[in-house]
């Protein structure tokens, strides 16, 4: 069995700040499509802003000269596809007070831990028409190879969240994550209910935090923010199913989070059935 | 023979240079991208039709919306689905966006630093902050567009297969046409500006290859055309066009005849250049830079001038939709949701999957992108492949790498690698796409 993110550790995340300095920042790309540090990126009027208060240091997308630490956070994005990017984790869990997993690949494996649905051999087969030798690694969530202190889920992560993560550390306390499901923001948006509505949307079993952009135009939550504390999976399956088949809908939780523990068992009993 | 390994910052994704030294001078070097294999092919197949454009438009976040809808169209073209007027502008608007984006984060952020002798767009404000104002402004312009058309920046979500599940209000619109005209002038500026620089003088045959019509400056679809004469369309030039696999990369190299070719702005620009809009136009006609151009570093002007081509045609579009198109416009219902009609206009008729193999094309910031799929009666993917421009470029980019090494022999090797890595800079390397 494989092991997915663990709890957050948050009895053991240092948030001490650099003694009277900015807030030391990093950005660690792995294998990914870069869209959460484009997410960064984007945030440009706030980082503006704060750039009293920060110092991104490590950014080789923006920056040709990057320094290794040390850090007070640094924000991986991406998932290791290649043995060599373990050792870049590794070096970088060392040099950082906290490390924040950025985005569903860091947290979840993302889109590619689908790969886990395939023979491995197969796939490479398939796509690289009989390079054996090209290096791959099981796709996994970065907390099985480091300690991860935050977890900032979505795809793409949530600018809110990376802003909230940045002015918490500032401020030298720790982030304010939302815990609870979709539905609530859903409510408190007095968005029309897709679920109602007999569309296959997973926001009440799913992670709030995006500002439920997807529901909010009128497209069911994907369920990229992976599962809310404590899903009730049995009975949400049963009104999901109202609006989808089995098959479709075990792909939909296949899609970005598939390594979440909650989902495997409901993965082992669509196996039985194959 | 002694060979150092350098990372090439500054661009989409990591890549590194490994530089052969052999008497203190460079004696080669060659480009490796150094990401792992997700093998988005191989986990596609087994999914269904509606999951190709979300999931595909996780291949790149910086092109997310050129993904998604090439791939909402080679899917359309198997389902034999017609989109209204109003979607076709709306994809093609985002598409439009999406170059605004990319092509501002790229000429200005990471390869302008390169010639105003700046470390980064950070060291950069510092002695040019007008002009990195003025790219902010853009760059934000381009995200912004794809946020109100599809409702959020990164990975659009409003596209579907058959139209959109939400159409913007026209005070949207409005807004974002407000803005663009606002913004032209600086684009103009920055764009004239990029033309001026001196670019390393470096001239290389080779073919380039793009979209082509003959009533527009292509982008959204049309004939794979060469300047060596070659035309065909996507789906017999995705037949013929060879992928070349790499050592240990997990990237695949393009061979079109046998050759390396060059995808991008400068190759529509080389092709088209007669069909930009007249603003953009005179732009690259004042630049003193000679058109057809087989200097590869003229590519970041080129994206330069496509960015005020971008805004022009963009405010063209957005001017028919708001002259009463969009009022007529209708939303999608999703494909696999079938049960509701969008909350602002007509329902659509459901989906029904048929068997059958669709090839799409779209000219995405860096250079044409192909998607193809085969699904099966029960819409499941069969067979599929995605061929990205920089996969494309990857032998052009070796094949100017041994050039430009050959006619500097004598440099510092500091230097030339330098040099070589603005080379590489300059085609704008996205190595996510690459490597998917």
């Amino acid at each position: 069995m494989k092991q997915g993110p663990g709890p957050e550790p948050e009895g053991r995340i240092d948030i001490s700040k650099n003694p009277g300095g900015k807030l030391r920042v990093g950005i660690f790309p792995l294998t990914s499509d870069a869209g959460c540090q484009l997410e960064f990126l984007n945030l440009q009027d706030d980082l503006l802003a704060l750039a009293k208060a920060v110092d991104i240091l490590h950014f080789p997308m923006a920056r040709a000269f990057n320094v290794d630490g040390p850090f007070d956070v640094v924000f991986v994005d991406g998932v290791p596809a290649r043995r060599d990017e373990l050792e870049i984790l590794r070096e970088v869990r060392r040099n950082t007070k906290v490390l924040a997993s950025l985005g569903s690949c860091s947290s979840f494996g993302g889109v590619p831990a689908a790969q886990r649905f395939h023979d491995l051999g197969d796939l490479k087969k398939y796509v690289y028409r009989g390079m054996e030798d090209l290096d791959t690694l099981e796709i996994l969530p970065i907390s099985n190879y480091v300690r991860v202190d935050l977890q900032l889920r979505g795809c793409p992560a949530s600018k809110w969240e990376i802003m909230e993560t940045l002015t918490a550390l500032i401020a030298g306390r720790l982030p304010q994550l939302k815990t609870y499901p979709q539905c609530i923001e859903c409510k408190i948006k007095e968005n029309r209910c897709l679920l109602i509505e007999g569309q296959p949307c997973l926001g009440p079993i799913t992670r709030a935090g995006c500002g439920v952009v997807c529901p909010s135009v009128g497209v069911p939550c994907d369920g990229c923010r992976g599962p809310t504390e404590e899903p009730n999976l049995t009975s949400a399956v049963e009104i999901l199913l109202r609006g989808t088949t089995y098959p479709d809908l075990i792909r939909k939780f296949q899609k970005f989070c598939s390594l979440s523990p909650e989902y495997q068992e409901m993965f082992d009993r669509w196996r039985e059935t194959q | 023979m002694k060979i150092i390994l350098e990372h090439v910052t500054r661009i989409e994704g990591h890549a590194s240079l490994s530089v052969m030294l052999a008497d203190g001078r460079v004696h080669s070097a060659r480009l490796k991208y150094e990401e792992g294999a997700r093998l988005f092919e191989g986990i596609l197949r087994g999914r269904k039709y509606f999951d190709a454009p979300t999931i595909t438009s996780r291949i790149c976040g910086v092109c997310p919306s050129v993904h998604n809808i090439t791939a909402i169209r080679a899917m359309e073209g198997i389902l034999g689905i017609q989109v209204d007027p109003v979607t076709e502008k709306l994809r093609r608007l985002m598409i439009l966006a999406q170059w605004i984006q990319s092509h501002s984060l790229h000429a200005f952020f990471l390869a302008l630093p390169d010639y105003l002798g700046a470390e980064s767009a950070i060291t950069m404000a510092r002695d040019n902050p007008e002009e990195v104002a003025s790219a902010l402004i853009l760059k934000k312009l381009g995200n912004d567009m794809v946020y109100a058309i599809g409702g959020r920046a990164v990975h659009p979500i409003t596209t579907m297969i058959g139209g959109f599940s939400n159409l913007p209000p026209a005070s949207r619109l409005a807004n974002m046409r407000q803005r663009l005209q606002a913004a032209l002038p600086e684009a103009t500026r920055l764009a004239r500006l990029t033309g001026s620089l001196d670019v390393p003088d470096f001239s290389r045959q080779t073919t380039y290859l793009a979209l082509q019509r003959p009533d527009e400056y292509a982008y959204y679809d049309g004939d794979v055309c060469s300047t060596e004469g070659y035309c065909s369309t996507p789906d017999d030039f995705c037949s013929t066009l060879r992928e070349e696999i790499k050592p240990n990369m997990a990237a695949k190299a393009g061979l079109h005849e046998g050759k390396g070719f060059f995808t991008g702005a400068l190759a529509r620009v080389n092709l088209s250049s007669e069909l930009l809009d007249e603003t953009a136009g005179s732009i690259l006609a004042d630049s003193g830079h000679a058109f057809p151009s087989n200097n590869t570093f003229l590519n970041t002007f080129c994206q330069t001038v496509e960015l005020v081509h971008a805004l022009m045609l963009s405010i063209k579009l957005i001017n028919e939709l708001l002259a009463g198109e969009l009022e007529e416009g209708k939303t999608a219902v999703g494909a696999m949701e079938v049960n509701v009609a969008g909350e602002a206009g007509v329902k659509i008729a459901a989906i029904e999957p048929r068997a059958g193999t669709g090839v799409a094309a779209t000219e995405a910031p860096r250079g044409t992108l192909y998607h193809s799929y085969t699904i099966d009666g029960e819409g499941l993917i069969t067979d599929d492949n995605i061929i990205t421009p920089t996969a494309q470029n990857l032998t052009n980019i070796e094949d100017d790498i041994d050039r430009f090494v050959d006619e500097r022999r004598d440099w510092e090797p500091t230097d030339l690698i330098q040099g070589i890595e603005r080379l590489v800079r300059a085609y704008d390397p996205c190595v996510s796409c690459a490597t998917h």
